[in-house]
């Protein structure tokens, strides 16, 4: 009897962990959003004032408005890994958003609070010396937090912290002539919100496998409680580990600078002339001998 | 008396057109291994052949301009160069066993497994331009290295 209600118990918390794991809408329409930033930036605006630079260099400790959304509030949410990512995305959302028109005009919009955003650039630029301009640009990147993530022959990538992406930005354009420029925002805030709310579930769902196993009377309850501890557990790192890595991205931008060699100016100016170039041809030496030499004929002995 | 003397005359001729190629004003040590060809054909004046097929031949070419081996060496190395055919392996003089100086000049074409060897080595006199030519495939070239720069040393020119 003690079994089968057990088992009861474990099919329902199952069948609720499942629909945490597997359907993100189900938490999302009773989730709360309450964005406290209502300074949001127009959404059509396509050119950067200079109030949104300012803004979007701006340190990361920008007050927090981001507020974790748990789909049960009732429910306690003891760990502290949704407000780590939290922490995160807000640190991520604190900074501007550079429009898509960026190349043109330089324009940026701020992003509003509780928007989470992968920010990567493409610059092609010409230095005088690639393998020098290479070298500059990891030291901008790295004298304002970034770092080197990957570099070629002719590019380099780096990954700076999204609140100094603009200033970053600003310090390639300076060592360089800059002959093109790609800048893309890729906007994670849902994929991040479903994952919060999924391992909001997955907690109360832990907790509540926690319960069952501190009441477990014999062996075989405790083991098939400790199955689906396992089970909700993997799922939650999962979730973790997928929260870690937007939210790491979403710190730190990347920028990927491709560099040719500027052309230089000809220092000898040389006289237009209409004559095209011909080449000088060798003087042939008059001694018959010389066309003979060779191994082909010194081969040929028939 | 007479008899005698006409014997010595002729044993000496045979020993001349024995110690020198046919008619030509120089003289090469045929390598060992090395077949000599009766019929060097035109341009050559001296041909000798191993059976793995190294060839090491002889031009004696007039010197009429009297240019200088310097002349001689420079315009044989910049003929070879040219069109990139033969890659250059090196450069040396040669000192030969009776003191007669030259310059051997060696290239390499085609890769290392399957390509060839080819020296010349240039010697100048007032009267004459000695080009002493050795060549075939670089692998079997190696064989016959060692009796090739023999037979070089052994050079004379008139």
């Amino acid at each position: 009897m003690r079994i089968a209600t057990l088992t009861l118990a474990l099919c329902s918390l199952a069948s609720l962990s499942t629909a945490a794991c597997g359907s993100a809408s189900y938490a999302r329409t009773s989730s709360a959003y309450s964005p406290s930033r209502a300074a949001m930036a127009s959404s059509g605006a396509s050119s950067m004032d200079s109030e949104s630079v300012a803004a979007m260099d701006a340190p990361s400790s920008t007050p927090a408005s981001y507020a974790p959304r748990a789909q049960t509030p009732s429910r306690p949410t003891s760990s502290a890994a949704p407000a780590r990512a939290a922490h995160g995305a807000q640190s991520a959302a604190s900074a501007v958003r550079p429009s898509a028109s960026e190349g043109s005009g330089a324009s940026v919009q701020q992003a509003p609070a509780n928007v989470l955003l992968i920010y990567n650039a493409q610059l092609v630029a010409q230095v005088d010396h690639v393998p020098a301009g290479i070298d500059q640009v990891i030291e901008a990147a790295t004298s304002i937090g970034g770092f080197l993530a990957s570099r070629t022959d002719s590019s380099v990538t780096v990954r700076v912290p999204v609140a100094r992406f603009r200033e970053a930005l600003g310090r390639v354009e300076a060592l360089s002539t800059v002959t093109s420029r790609n800048v893309q925002a890729e906007d994670v805030t849902e994929a991040f919100h479903d994952l919060e709310v999924r391992l909001t579930n997955l907690r109360s769902v832990q907790t509540r496998l926690q319960q069952f196993l501190a009441r477990a009377s014999s062996v075989t309850d405790a083991l098939a409680v400790e199955r689906e501890l396992e089970r909700v557990g993997q799922a939650i790192d999962e979730i973790e580990g997928r929260m870690r890595f937007l939210t790491n991205r979403a710190a730190f931008s990347t920028i990927t600078v491709t560099l040719t060699a500027r052309p230089q100016p000809n220092t000898v100016s040389a006289a237009p002339s209409a004559i095209p170039y011909a080449p000088i041809p060798d003087t042939a030496l008059p001694f018959e001998v010389l066309e003979q030499l060779g191994l082909p004929r010194l081969l040929t002995t028939r | 008396m007479k008899r005698p003397a006409l014997r010595t005359i002729f044993a000496l001729a045979l020993a001349l057109a024995g110690a020198a190629p046919a008619c030509t004003p120089f003289h090469l040590r045929t390598p060992d291994g090395f077949a000599r060809i009766a019929d060097p054909q035109p341009n050559y004046d001296y041909r000798a052949l191993s059976a793995y097929g190294v060839v090491v031949a002889v031009r004696a070419i007039p010197n009429r301009e009297r240019a200088s081996m310097a002349f001689w060496s420079e315009a044989v190395d910049r003929r070879l160069q040219r069109g990139g055919t033969y890659r250059p392996a090196g450069q040396s003089d040669v000192r030969t066993e009776r003191g007669q100086s030259g310059k051997s000049f060696r290239y390499t074409t085609g890769d290392p497994q399957s390509g060839g060897t080819y020296w010349v080595t240039v010697f100048v006199t007032n009267d004459w331009v000695y080009l002493v030519e050795a060549g075939g495939a670089t692998t079997s070239f190696a064989r016959a290295q060692t009796e090739v720069e023999r037979a070089i040393r052994s050079f004379q020119g008139a």
